[in-house]
């Protein structure tokens, strides 16, 4: 009865979790204050000493009120109708909690809870929401097993009372019939039951195809923000990559050549080259043609033939937390590898190294880059691609405005603002120039800050780079690294964004650099030579470092430990997609495959020595099939064989017995186990507490015909049984004849 | 035994639930609803497969309720033995399969069902099922059926098993006016007399020789005195009255005229003689009398007066077990009739039928049921004003009349 009196408890906080959950999804402080308040507040009123329900006119009053109130907030958010839908279960559900529960209330209750959250499924993908979706979901199987004894007990006590008349006070009180130790066996089994349902979900979480039927439902929001590490464009009017999250990208090592870390950070890590300017404060990657780097699994592969041989290099070796397609790298990279053979995309332009989107997942690779290439290396890793074509049709930025800054600082330097023709002295220039631009970016008046909700409230018509140079004056690294590359766009010079990471915080006991999400960075490149690019970095580096400080209390360390989590979670299960799932399943094909293929090679070459040493010819195998399969056949009759005899030796009790007589038995009383088979079949099983005899005169009552089958089948197996008396030809006749009867009397097919 | 999984609506919504689920993770590759969509998946598996290995290995048997009376509750009690080694069993309903027999069970009470919340491995519990008779006669089972829906309630799966038992259904008991009894036995023709055994009345019985631990008192000293050895008195034992309650069925059913004012058929007033008889022998049988049964017409041999608890549900499942629909055999009536000392009451159920010679017979009828009974015996609240109406839903007439 503990069991059962434990339900409504366990019930309400399982509503409770779900209330929590949803509005945990829709991160509404107020909304699980008011409801949460609300539902807590509904125990005491039904369930404390004086408790009572809400009256059905009232529950159906507020019913239809909130119902009216969905229609006015339908109206406000037109836009978020899972929010409202989530939100009118809300109410629903805090009503609900304060009327009557009988049986059928808590299955609506039970229901509520589930849509809240799927709800919040749909809507939010958080590590908080999943682990409370993760303890909602065991929770729920408990209450669910609880509620269907608690529910089977309120039917049936329903169930008594209509059977006995109204005014009877003596009838027996329905109690719940049960065994020793219920409490542990109940909660063991729900154990086992959890376990062996969890690991069912995740079998078909992991099997269910990734990719297919996307976009099914178009206008269904969608709440997985998928952690995509990089994002190869720049919007300076909405959405960036810019942030002040913790959460881990990648770890990476930085050794010389000797294998030695290096520690003097930053270190930038280039990961997109974004060349081309397109209005409204939008920087996109010009395509290119790439160059298909076919590396061989733990072999470091040249980005280029004929790379002249590495004498000073850096060797970086990075681990990915999240999925990248673009592979981040410091300097110029000369050749890279991974654990598995892979097929690398290499952009010669931008010397940005991608995997194909199709390659499965790439989490770990190393790469070997030079500080300072020499000419050769730069012009070989070119792969004779004309930089200055690229650049004639490259769109660049041209805003009057910056144009006349550039040329003002330009004349405040004593510089010419003419592009000089030769190019030995445009590159000279080009540097030059940049540098000015760079230092006039750190000197001016201009603030680092990640707060620009009131820059994107301004004209959306007003250039965003003009918009930062002249007006607000605050922005973050990409808004400096845009004002920099556009200043050198209006006066001629090659430039380019680069975006990737900045690896400040070093960890000492893993000697390697943490690259979090806040580390994402943007700086610039300017071309200083036929195939050199020189980077400049504007924003601000005492402004930067204060920003990327390694965290040091204990709020900081938990919130890395969080973000671990998180990250974990999401890379391994929320961003688990179609690529990880070829991968699983190459992965598991692969041993199966090996042993099953070896297995079956084993089997061939063996059939082919024995028929090469019989001298058989193709005839060989066609017997050695026929023979193959009749060992199959007699294997299994063997095993049937003796599971009859055990059946025969344990429903006949001929433990006891042995030699002649046992045998005898085992032989001649099948009959008696068929009949058994074809009565239990047929709906009419002997208990095993009656005798046989005794069993077939209890049926003449109702089924005297298959009384009568059986009158005979019992009469021969009592006189065979106890009367040692060996059947005989006739007897086995007659038993055989009565059993097809009774089987087809009972319509059980033997 | 048969095995049978069914499902019900429950299932069909789960069913849409998991569809519905399935959709709209395929459409935003939402992996935590990939996560519950397995959840859902994993669920409808373990309802098919775990009631499955629930009902395996389990032994049911149908314990002998003995007998019922209409109006009064009747306990069927179920031993359901789980021989399993590891698994217990949760949430079990027991139900009897309706019989297609003229005598099947449900002609005569509603459906009930038993609930058994747990059976540990190897153990055997008793799960008991409250049915309520509403008719007299012979109830016969045949298949006792269990269900279980555990875990999450979605797939039914049932075994059958077959058990033939059969029980009888005693005639509702009313409590008769007082007088009745006495008016049966006037003092002067049947009252205390002598009996044939020795016992603790006042009555001389006779003489025994005596015996360590006999009273003083009780020896005959003057006999003694002539004899020279002691000897003691014995009394009789006395002897109570006798009552031998004849329910005359020879008319057959069709051919009884019912009551137009009353609004019975015949038929009812067969069964309300049949339950005045039965409440004379219980009222009978209280107050300290022997009591004997006849039943002309129906070919039941004639029950003997006696006094015992035994004897009385002897009568009475003489009372229940008697078929309306069988064939009469007429006859003209047990000729020791005259013969017996004992108060002699002749039921019939509409028109009396004069049975024997003795002019201290008292003939009833069916309806005289309204005007001796005071009041139906047990807890259900029946009285003879409301039997019209309540014999009508006994025979199956109406439902709604109840």
């Amino acid at each position: 009865m503990r069991l059962l009196r434990s339900f409504p408890v366990l019930a309400f906080c399982l509503m409770l979790l779900s209330l929590a959950g949803y509005c945990l999804s829709q991160k509404s402080l107020v909304l699980l204050l008011v409801a949460g308040t609300l539902a807590i507040m509904s125990w005491y009123v039904t369930e404390g000493p004086r408790g009572r329900t809400l009256p059905s006119w009232a529950s159906h009053l507020l019913v239809l009120g909130v119902s009216l109130n969905v229609l006015f907030d339908w109206y406000q958010n037109q836009g978020d109708w899972m929010g409202v839908l989530g939100r009118y279960a809300v109410w629903l559900t805090v009503i609900k909690l304060y009327e009557r529960k009988s049986a059928r209330d808590y299955s609506q209750l039970l229901a509520f809870s589930f849509l809240l959250m799927v709800i919040g499924s749909l809507q939010s993908a958080d590590l908080l929401f999943s682990l409370v979706l993760l303890v909602y979901t065991a929770l729920g199987v408990y209450v669910l097993l609880l509620h269907q004894m608690h529910g089977a007990f309120e039917r049936e006590k329903d169930e008594r009372n209509n059977v006995i008349p109204r005014g009877y006070r003596l009838a027996p009180i329905l109690k719940p019939v049960i065994g020793p130790r219920v409490g542990i066996q109940f909660r063991l089994f729900a154990l086992i039951l959890g376990s062996g349902g969890l690991v069912l979900s995740i079998l078909v979480f992991l099997a269910f195809p990734r990719g297919k039927g996307e976009d099914t439902l178009p206008g269904l929001p969608s709440a997985i923000k998928r952690r995509v590490a990089f994002l190869d464009q720049v919007n300076l009017k909405g959405g960036s990559r810019i942030t002040d999250s913790r959460r881990p990208v990648m770890r990476v090592q930085i050794l010389n050549q000797n294998g030695v870390p290096l520690t003097g950070a930053p270190f930038l890590l280039r990961a997109g080259v974004l060349d081309q300017y397109h209005a409204g404060g939008k920087w996109r990657a010009a395509p290119h043609e790439p160059v298909v780097i076919e590396a061989a699994a733990n072999e470091f592969s040249p980005l280029a033939d004929n790379l002249e041989e590495e004498t000073s290099y850096v060797v970086q070796h990075v681990k990915l937390d999240v999925a990248f397609d673009q592979l981040p790298s410091i300097a110029t990279p000369v050749s890279i590898q991974s654990s598995s053979r892979t097929n690398f995309e290499y952009d010669p332009v931008t010397q940005v190294i991608r995997k194909p989107p199709l390659a499965g997942r790439l989490m770990a690779y190393d790469i070997r880059a030079q500080l300072q290439p020499s000419q050769q290396t730069r012009d070989t890793l070119l792969h004779a691609t004309d930089l200055d074509r690229v650049w004639r049709n490259t769109s660049r930025y041209r805003g009057g405005r910056v144009r006349e800054l550039a040329t003002e600082l330009l004349a405040g330097a004593g510089m010419s603002t003419i592009r000089p023709i030769d190019p030995r002295m445009e590159w000279s220039w080009n540097r030059r120039a940049a540098d000015l631009f760079n230092r006039h970016l750190h000197s001016s008046q201009l603030t680092y800050t990640l707060d620009l909700s009131d820059v994107s409230a301004t004209d959306p018509d007003n250039d965003p780079i003009a918009q930062f140079l002249f007006d607000t004056k605050k922005g973050h690294c990409e808004y400096f690294a845009s004002a920099l590359a556009a200043l050198c766009h209006t006066l001629g010079i090659q430039a380019r964004l680069v975006i990737g990471y900045v690896a400040y915080e070093y960890d000492e006991s893993n000697r390697e650099y943490i690259i979090s999400e806040s580390n994402a960075h943007a700086w610039v490149e300017v071309r200083t030579g036929s195939a050199t690019w020189e980077a400049f970095d504007p924003t601000p580096p005492a402004v930067l470092s204060a920003l990327h400080d390694v965290p040091a209390s204990l709020p900081d360390r938990v919130q890395r430990i969080w973000s671990n989590l998180e990250n974990g979670i999401g890379s391994n299960f929320l961003d688990f997609d179609a690529a990880l799932q070829r991968d699983l399943t190459a992965l598991m094909d692969m041993g199966w495959s090996d042993r099953l293929g070896a297995l079956w090679q084993a089997a061939r070459d063996w059939s082919r020595r024995v028929n090469e040493s019989f001298l058989l010819g193709p005839a060989g195998y066609i017997w050695m099939g026929i023979v193959a399969l009749a060992l199959l056949i007699a294997v299994i009759a063997l095993i049937k064989l003796m599971r009859r005899s055990m059946a025969i030796r344990r429903v006949l009790h001929l433990q006891h017995l042995s030699g002649g007589e046992y045998q005898r038995m085992l032989r001649q009383l099948g009959f008696y186990i068929d009949m058994l088979y074809v009565l239990r079949k047929g709906g009419h099983g002997k208990p095993s507490w009656q005798p046989p005899a005794n069993f077939a005169d209890s049926l003449t009552g109702t089924k005297p015909e298959v009384a009568e089958c059986v009158h005979v089948i019992t009469d021969i197996f009592y006189a065979s049984r106890y009367g040692k008396q060996p059947l005989t030809k006739l007897h086995s006749q007659t038993a055989q004849q009565s059993l097809q009867q009774l089987a087809s009397l009972l319509h059980v097919k033997i | 035994m048969i095995q049978r999984l069914r499902s019900h609506l429950p299932f069909l919504f789960y069913l849409g639930l998991t569809i519905v689920i399935a959709v709209p993770a395929m459409s935003n590759q939402n992996n935590l609803l990939f996560w519950v969509f397995g959840v859902l998946v994993a669920g409808l598996t373990l309802s098919i497969v775990v009631p499955f290995w629930m009902l395996r290995g389990l032994e049911i048997r149908r314990l002998d309720p003995q007998h019922g009376a209409v109006g009064e509750p009747l306990n069927v009690r179920y031993v359901v033995k789980n021989r399993k080694w590891l698994m217990p069993v949760f949430n079990l309903h027991l139900e009897d399969q309706p019989l297609d027999h003229p005598r099947g069970w449900q002609r005569l009470m509603k459906p009930a069902r038993a609930w058994i919340m747990h059976i540990g491995p190897g153990d055997s519990v008793h799960g008991d099922a409250v049915y309520w008779p509403k008719r007299r006669g012979e109830a016969r089972y045949c298949q006792v059926r269990v269900r279980t829906s555990f875990p999450f309630g979605l797939v039914k799966r049932t075994i059958t098993v077959a058990q033939d038992q059969h029980t009888l259904i005693f005639p509702r008991l009313f409590e008769l006016r007082r007088g009745l009894l006495s008016s049966l036995t006037p003092m002067g023709l049947l009252g205390m007399r002598v009996s044939q055994h020795t016992g603790s009345g006042d009555d001389y019985y006779g003489l025994r020789e005596y015996r360590p631990g006999d009273s003083l008192r009780r020896i005959a000293w003057k006999r003694t005195a002539q004899i020279g050895e002691l000897v003691c008195i014995e009394h009789a034992n006395p002897s109570p009255p006798k009552i031998r309650v004849v329910l005359d069925l020879n008319t057959p059913t069709d051919q009884l005229q019912g009551s137009r004012a009353e609004g019975l058929s015949g038929k009812q007033l067969e069964e309300m003689a049949i339950s005045l008889a039965a409440s004379i022998v219980h009222a009978a049988h209280e107050s300290g009398y022997e009591v004997g049964l006849s039943l002309p017409g129906t070919g039941t041999a004639q029950i003997a007066m006696r006094r015992s608890n035994w004897h009385v549900n002897k009568i009475m499942a003489a009372l229940a077990s008697i078929d309306l629909q069988a064939q009469r055999i007429v006859s003209t009536g047990p000729t020791l009739l005259d013969a017996e000392r004992a108060g002699l009451v002749v039921i019939s159920p509409a028109r009396v039928t004069p049975m024997t010679s003795r002019e201290d017979v008292l003939y009833l009828t069916g309806l005289h049921l309204r005007t001796l009974a005071v009041g139906a015996l047990g807890w259900e609240t029946v009285t003879y004003a409301s039997l019209p109406a309540y014999e009508s839903v006994m025979n199956g007439e109406g439902e709604e009349a109840a």
